[in-house]
């Protein structure tokens, strides 16, 4: 019987949802110690990624995006001169932006301790596709940081020649910082759940509807 | 399913996107974090009365260690989260509301937690608050609302229909 298993009708099984919560609280433990190490190499492909992606969509703004440990730095192609920005030959130098990627790749561990919670299955598969849907929404969060960081960092030089609203670049910033690092990890691994037992016996008198 | 995942999305979205809003931000959400500032104040100051509040920020007199509260940190998106969940899911829009209530009171009683919590880490060991602030109460926040919606679920399955109830 699965540690996911419901409860019965009178609620008997209840404490099959302390379990599990009891779980994911015993392997957040390793999965957290693990991901300090490893966050950046676990960030380096999806920073990799992301600098293709605004390399190739923003040529004239950004210069390339780098990984220093867990700090991503952004570089453009403008500089400061007497307190405008101007371009980075003109300046000597380019402004660059740092962010810290921990601030997104949490969201790593966090859904391994939900998976391995679960049991059932191919679990390191079930992990593995898991991880690769976060690795794409690690990558949109990238992008939204850096727009963040040239739209304040540059202001006018940027979001003049840029098609994307101030605001939309804003919540997509706040969105993929504040929501997505610890929700995507629930719902992915409440979509790949969906068959098991817990889920299947909650949603049984809903069905229909859903 | 599909139905479900498309109202959770644009709930989610909506709600978000409302409280990002300039005004509704001004007049609702940072009164709410001041309210959550000198609520937060008053249960420390049942143990330990060297500490003030003033706006958003919890100051400590003595040591003069403060944090401020900002968004993410006043449960108000895990509270949209729980909403968005609970609007998608079906129910009597009775169920909905005894959900997002008592949902609501279990996010923030856990958010005072992390409030109080990190105040006092802030001042042992600011790597360990700055570690715990950012990951670590962003995750154990999110289980809260999963608890939540499991538990309300639960309850649910067990309660007759809106069709059951007319019939």
């Amino acid at each position: 019987m699965s540690d996911l298993d419901a409860s019965t009708n009178d609620g008997s099984s209840a404490p099959k949802l302390y379990r599990f919560v009891g779980l994911v609280f015993i392997w957040m433990v390793p999965s957290f110690a693990l991901w300090v190490p490893l966050s950046a190499m676990l960030a380096a492909p999806a920073v990799w990624l992301t600098n293709v992606i605004l390399t190739y969509f923003l040529p004239d703004v950004v210069h390339e995006l780098t990984l220093n440990g867990t700090q991503t730095l952004l570089t453009t192609h403008f500089g400061e001169l007497n307190s405008e920005i101007v371009s980075a030959r003109l300046a000597g130098y380019r402004i660059a932006f740092p962010f810290n990627t921990q601030i997104l790749t949490y969201s790593l561990p966090f859904y391994a301790a939900l998976s391995y919670a679960t049991p059932g299955g191919d679990s390191f598969g079930r992990f593995a596709r898991g991880s690769l849907a976060l690795y794409v929404l690690l990558i949109v969060g990238l992008i939204s940081v850096s727009l963040k960081s040239l739209m304040l960092g540059l202001g006018p030089v940027f979001i003049d020649g840029f098609s994307t609203p101030a605001t939309i670049i804003g919540i997509s910033y706040q969105f993929s910082t504040l929501m997505v690092p610890p929700l995507a990890p629930v719902l992915v691994w409440a979509w790949q759940s969906r068959h098991s037992p817990l889920l299947q016996k909650l949603l049984v008198k809903q069905q229909d509807k859903l | 399913m599909a139905r479900f995942i498309g109202i959770f999305l644009f709930v989610l979205l909506a709600l978000f996107s409302l409280e990002m809003f300039g005004p509704v931000h001004e007049q609702v959400v940072e009164p709410f974090t001041g309210f959550l500032a000198t609520l937060s104040v008053w249960i420390i100051t049942l143990f330990d009365d060297s500490v003030i509040a003033y706006g958003r920020v919890i100051r400590d007199s003595v040591g003069g260690f403060a944090v401020s509260i900002e968004s993410g940190c006043n449960g108000v998106e895990a509270t949209i989260v729980l909403i968005a969940a609970v609007v998608a899911f079906p129910a009597t829009w009775r169920q909905r509301l005894a959900a997002i209530v008592i949902g609501f009171l279990a996010i923030q009683v856990a958010n005072l937690a992390r409030i109080i919590s990190l105040f006092y880490l802030g001042q042992w060991n600011f790597d360990v608050f700055t570690w715990i602030h950012l990951y670590l109460w962003p995750v154990l926040i999110m289980l809260d609302v999963l608890i939540v919606f499991i538990v309300y679920l639960r309850y649910i399955s067990v309660q007759p229909t809106d069709g059951e109830l007319a019939s």
